[in-house]
């Protein structure tokens, strides 16, 4: 059972069959992607309506919440393939692992910036040092902190497994980011919640346009993932067999 | 036009909005652009090396044949 787990991984995992799954996933999560962020920011900054609290300065949140969110959501998908990279010792996982990395630190990057924007309507200020704005910003440099460690380290296996260790130990600060509003006083409202059979805390008419951009964030992440990550296979296999028969196919 | 510039001044908000919105579309382009560059790098890569290689064959061939005339 074990040992057929191991086959299958490494199947699948194997360079030439990732890259063929790539290509058939690719093309599709890029332009749904493009097409469900259009959707939603034309549903946000067009049609739904000004917020009476407020005012209009609130449409910032439909790249300010799905940022957010994405940059969580990277690091915990970043730090499960370190994972699997350390476990099982794929090299693909590695590889999405490190691919990972800069994605999620530039929604990191977006979730601040638009954060401090919309600070200075909202609460008078762009930054404050409580939990939400600094754990965020810790996860930033944790991101550019796996980026350098795995860079700075020659041998490419100590490297994914010591950048991996980083990785895996920051997972500490998703729950503290995502609790921080609970646990301590801060000027950051709390989560949105959404409930489907009573009563959401946005409205329908600006909750929808919010789901969509965040489902067009979450596409365009794989896509991005997955043609940075053949991109990377493509670059370290270049001698190898399997990349002469794709280019004999493609030419 | 009066209500599409109504519209780009969001009540007074416009400055703050596009602002992040400008930022977002900013680190968007990076993604989407590295990503396509990255890519078309590659493939020069590879079809620079498949040409070097088709040269080389070629060339050994040659030589092969001169060796054998003479």
């Amino acid at each position: 059972m074990a040992s057929r787990f191991w086959t299958w991984l490494h199947k699948k995992g194997s360079p030439p069959v990732f890259y063929d799954m790539a290509d058939r996933w690719a093309p599709w999560l890029g332009w749904l992607s493009l097409i469900a962020i259009a959707v939603g920011l034309f549903g946000g900054l067009v049609l739904a309506p000004t917020d009476y609290q407020q005012g209009d300065s609130y449409r910032i949140i439909y790249i300010h919440v799905p940022s957010a969110w994405m940059s969580m959501f990277v690091y915990v998908f970043m730090a499960s393939m370190a994972a699997v990279g350390i476990i099982w010792r794929l090299k693909i996982a590695d590889a999405m692992a490190l691919t990972a990395a800069p994605i999620g630190a530039m929604f990191t990057a977006v979730a601040l910036t638009s954060g401090a924007i919309w600070g200075k309507p909202t609460w008078g200020t762009y930054w404050v040092w409580d939990a939400r704005l600094t754990s965020e910003l810790i996860l930033l440099f944790l991101y550019l902190g796996y980026i350098a460690l795995y860079n700075a380290i020659e041998d490419e296996r100590t490297a994914a497994r010591a950048a991996g260790i980083l990785a895996l130990v920051g997972v500490v600060n998703i729950p503290i980011i995502h609790f921080s509003v609970e646990w301590w006083h801060s000027l950051h409202q709390g989560p949105i919640e959404i409930n489907l059979t009573e009563k959401s805390s946005l409205q329908p008419s600006m909750l929808w346009p919010l789901l969509t951009t965040m489902a067009g964030f979450q596409m365009l992440f794989f896509w991005a993932l997955l043609r940075r990550t053949q991109t990377l296979v493509l670059t370290k296999e270049i001698a190898a067999k399997w990349v002469k028969r794709l280019m004999e196919s493609k030419a | 036009m009066d209500s599409l510039m109504n519209w780009f001044a969001m009540n007074g908000y416009g400055s703050y909005i596009w602002t992040a919105y400008a930022l977002w579309a900013l680190g968007f382009a990076w993604l989407i652009g590295s990503t396509l560059l990255g890519r078309k790098r590659v493939w020069a890569q590879l079809s620079d090396q498949q040409r070097r290689n088709a040269l080389k064959a070629a060339q050994g061939g040659n030589e092969q044949r001169n060796s054998e005339q003479s």
